[in-house]
């Protein structure tokens, strides 16, 4: 063969030429090997970036933890009084207990009324039928 | 491009690239080297290589530059008119270092070494799963072993295998 003349194929492959057995085999497991391959080193890489996550993870839930500790620490004394004179405090107690009261009875007068409706329709539904 | 969708692309086209490096290079050992070059070459870039309207002119060009490279690098005394008419073909575009196909090559080499020296079961187990796709289902079938026992096998086969090719994760 002249190594000195190059050969313009395009997309015309030599006729002369027979390519050994198995060659597309060959190339096929190589292929198989390659893309286990990466399948394998980026399923590697993947672990190694996972663990550094967990690790972090685990560092802030501490950071969490301790913060809550000294919140808690800080926090649970008892708390101040409002009142300090417990004649005042009675009274103001009273005035909010009376207040809730009033609340309530109007409540209960809506639902007196509700309920009287409903009476009444359940009574014109009986008669219709 | 899905590792089938390539083949079914590219090994039809086999043949026809290595007549071409054949009729350049002269031997059959280098042409075989210098297609397994392309098959590497045209893997690593089968993500941009998609939209070629005609693979057989695309390989044929690639194998024919790879093939340029080789007798320019083999120094076989090549004159000055063939070498302008070698500068005609160019450059591909946007093709892999040949760095990248040399390291490529050796992790194969890795690769089969350390399937090779697994023990039966865990490289039967291992060439199945990751080799030719197959679900844990389909091994437990075909081998007739339990399924905890295949991920076992798999997972310690990969293990082993991970550890020879650790020299080429980063």
């Amino acid at each position: 063969m002249d190594r000195n003349k190059i050969v313009d194929t395009k997309t015309v492959f030599p006729e002369n030429i027979n390519p050994p057995a198995g060659l597309g085999q060959e190339l096929s497991d190589m292929i198989d090997s390659m893309d286990a391959a990466e399948k394998l080193l980026s399923g590697s890489r993947h672990a190694a970036g996972k663990s550094w996550k967990y690790y972090l993870s685990g560092v802030a839930a501490g950071v969490v933890l301790l913060a809550g500790i000294w919140v808690a620490a800080v926090m649970s004394g008892t708390p101040e009084d409002t009142f300090k004179d417990p004649v005042t405090a009675y009274a103001e107690t009273e005035k909010i207990l009376e207040s809730i009261s009033d609340m309530m009875k109007k409540g209960l007068g809506k639902a007196a009324d509700a309920e009287k409706s409903i009476d009444k329709n359940i009574g014109i539904v009986k008669k219709l039928y | 491009m899905e590792k089938q969708e390539f083949k079914d692309i590219w090994l039809p086209l086999s043949d026809g690239f290595y007549r071409v490096a054949c009729s350049i290079l002269g031997t059959e050992q280098d042409a075989r080297d210098a297609l397994q070059d392309l098959y590497i070459r045209l893997w690593n870039m089968r993500d941009t290589i998609g939209k070629v309207r005609s693979p057989a002119a695309y390989g044929a060009r690639m194998i024919r530059n790879i093939c340029m490279d080789r007798l320019r690098t083999r120094n076989t005394g090549l004159n000055a008119e063939s070498i302008d008419e070698i500068s005609q073909f160019g450059n591909m575009e946007q093709e892999p270092a040949s760095d990248k196909i040399m390291i490529e090559k050796e992790m194969l080499c890795v690769l089969k070494k350390a399937v090779a020296a697994l023990p039966v079961l865990q490289k039967t187990v291992f060439e199945m799963k990751f080799f030719r796709q197959m679900g844990y289902d389909e091994i437990v079938r075909h081998t007739g072993l339990s399924y905890v026992n295949v991920r076992v096998l798999a997972s310690r086969a990969r293990k082993a295998v991970e550890s020879a090719l650790k020299g080429f994760l980063y």
